[in-house]
């Protein structure tokens, strides 16, 4: 055990020496920043939306605090932003140390690969945290502003502070299946590059488009996109989600598909084991091949 | 007589149906150095790789110390410290961050032990501090060397550790390794430097076509002949008419 957490603390100073991870930490703050600026600023003045007037003062009410400071959370999960920076920070982290050839350098001293695998995972966690916290902050400050601007005061009684301890976990969750599916991805390929191509391929195009096509074929077919690690993430996410966020991006047949947030938690939970053991079969038999 | 630190008996590698490593025994002694010698493609990484337990053996058994070593039983190789090819690093830490770094796998070495091992290899404390991507290649084997010393190994694994060295640096890790040796480290040597190899080592293995052809101690095969470097071509040349390549 002691030596486990040796290893993992030696991964996680690994990972906080990276300049990649606070690139990613600072790039995903400013983007749900920008985010939210554009999104108040088309709320501002919704020309061409065509939206009731009750629908307009919903949207507006999802961009304040006390709704806004969840809904900001949801930007950070693993089918959106969350899950594209994921990608490329686990297949840095992981495919990486093949191309250097660091590998050699923890196994050669006796390190075991149960362990250096173990070690790595444990330390993701932790950067996943961080992404979903930096998530929370940058949308808390950019709801805050709106708060602010529209109402000249915030509301913090009204915040349900374990409420929002509760959705952030939540939203880490999600995170965990795309970081195991690419962390077996990087150990099977050895390859940062096709790692990251894979990942962001399947992440961009090939969930959306299976939940969309699957949506278009039959009733039938679009539940089954419910087991999708997407939308697995919208289902727990559903308490989070405002009206207007729940309208982006998922078909209509699909999004009435979405299992209940229990049994999506324990199929993300499975996806995470999944990519995990798969890492773990591949890493076991492998040959680390010397500089 | 004492333990062996490194024990192979009929060790073979196959990578699909091309044999690597071809029925490699040899046996490694505490204060003993070690050649292993062969040309490239002869079996002398792929050896050293199943040796540090980054490569599956196909068949016969690896032991240091007496334990066995493979890439599910590692345990003995807290007592082996390895410099293989070009040292592997993190471009972006420092020298001294990955001395640091691996220190903390052995809970009883105390961080002052990081200094003595960069003066023991002479690596100065300026350049410890930068970043790893701005050594040259001699500092790098220094480093890698370094790393290799750390935890004081009781088997010294090396492969061409004067990569990049200059005749002064080449000079200095000679006059190293009979030092170490001498204080009964066991080091096992990979080099294409034979001259070297004949200065440093008390025996030699050499390889071809991955297999011993060759054992003994460096007095005992320069009988007769002139130098290592004859040696070699004698036994390479004798190997290569009496089988030919699979």
């Amino acid at each position: 055990m002691t030596a486990l957490l040796t290893l993992t603390r030696i991964e996680m100073r690994k990972l906080t020496a990276r300049k990649l991870l606070w690139v990613e930490l600072a790039l995903l703050g400013l983007l749900v920043l920008a985010l939210h600026g554009a999104l108040a600023a088309a709320l501002q003045n919704p020309q061409g939306a065509d939206l009731p007037p009750e629908a307009l003062a919903e949207l507006r009410a999802g961009l304040r605090w006390p709704q806004g400071l969840r809904g900001a959370l949801t930007f950070a999960n693993g089918g959106e932003l969350g899950g594209l920076f994921v990608v490329v920070l686990v297949a840095a982290f992981t495919a990486q140390e093949y191309t250097w050839h660091t590998v050699g350098l923890w196994l050669s001293r006796g390190v075991s690969r149960r362990r250096y695998l173990a070690a790595k995972a444990l330390a993701l966690l932790p950067a996943l945290a961080a992404l979903v916290l930096v998530t929370l902050l940058s949308g808390a400050v950019a709801t805050g502003l709106y708060t602010w601007h529209s109402v000249g005061a915030l509301p913090w009684q009204q915040v349900a502070w374990a409420e929002l301890l509760v959705d952030g976990g939540r939203v880490l969750l999600t995170l965990l299946p795309y970081a195991a599916l690419t962390l077996a991805v990087a150990v099977l390929t050895r390859s940062t590059l096709v790692t990251v191509g894979l990942g962001l391929g399947y992440t961009l195009l090939v969930e959306n488009l299976a939940v969309e096509v699957l949506s278009l074929l039959s009733p039938d077919a679009a539940r089954l996109t419910r087991y999708l690690p997407t939308m697995l993430a919208k289902a727990v996410l559903q308490p989070l989600q405002s009206g207007m966020q729940a309208q982006v991006g998922v078909a209509s047949a699909a999004r009435d598909a979405l299992l209940a947030p229990g049994p999506a938690a324990l199929g993300l939970l499975a996806y995470t084991a999944a990519g995990l053991a798969l890492a773990w079969w591949a890493f076991r038999r492998q040959d680390i091949p010397t500089a | 007589m004492s333990q062996p630190v490194l024990r192979l008996e009929h060790v073979v590698k196959d990578y699909g149906s091309v044999r690597a490593v071809d029925d490699v025994s040899l046996t490694v002694w505490p204060g003993e150095c070690f050649g292993f010698l062969g040309p490239n493609g002869a079996g002398k990484t792929t050896t050293i790789g199943m040796v540090l337990g980054l490569l599956h053996p196909t068949a016969g058994r690896i032991e240091v110390l007496g334990r066995p070593v493979t890439p599910r039983h590692t345990a003995a190789l807290r007592e082996v410290g390895a410099l293989v090819g070009a040292p592997a690093f993190y471009p972006y830490l420092s020298g001294r961050a990955h001395l640091d770094l691996l220190r903390r796998l052995y809970p009883d070495l105390p961080p002052s032990r990081v200094d003595e091992v960069l003066e023991q290899v002479g690596l100065p404390p300026q350049a410890a501090r930068r970043p790893v991507k701005t050594y040259s290649t001699g500092m790098r084997q220094r480093l890698g060397l370094a790393a290799a010393l750390l935890h004081r190994p009781r088997l010294l694994v090396l492969d061409e550790p004067t990569n990049g060295l200059d005749p002064i640096g080449m000079a200095e890790m000679r006059a190293l390794l009979r030092q170490l040796a001498e204080g009964g480290m066991a080091i096992f040597l990979s080099s294409h430097l034979l001259h070297e190899v004949q200065q440093v080592c008390d025996r030699v293995g050499i390889l071809y076509r991955g297999r011993l052809q060759a054992v003994g101690p460096v007095d005992e095969l320069l009988q007769g002949r002139r130098d290592l470097e004859e040696v070699f071509f004698d036994t390479v040349a004798a190997a290569s008419s009496a089988r030919p390549r699979a």
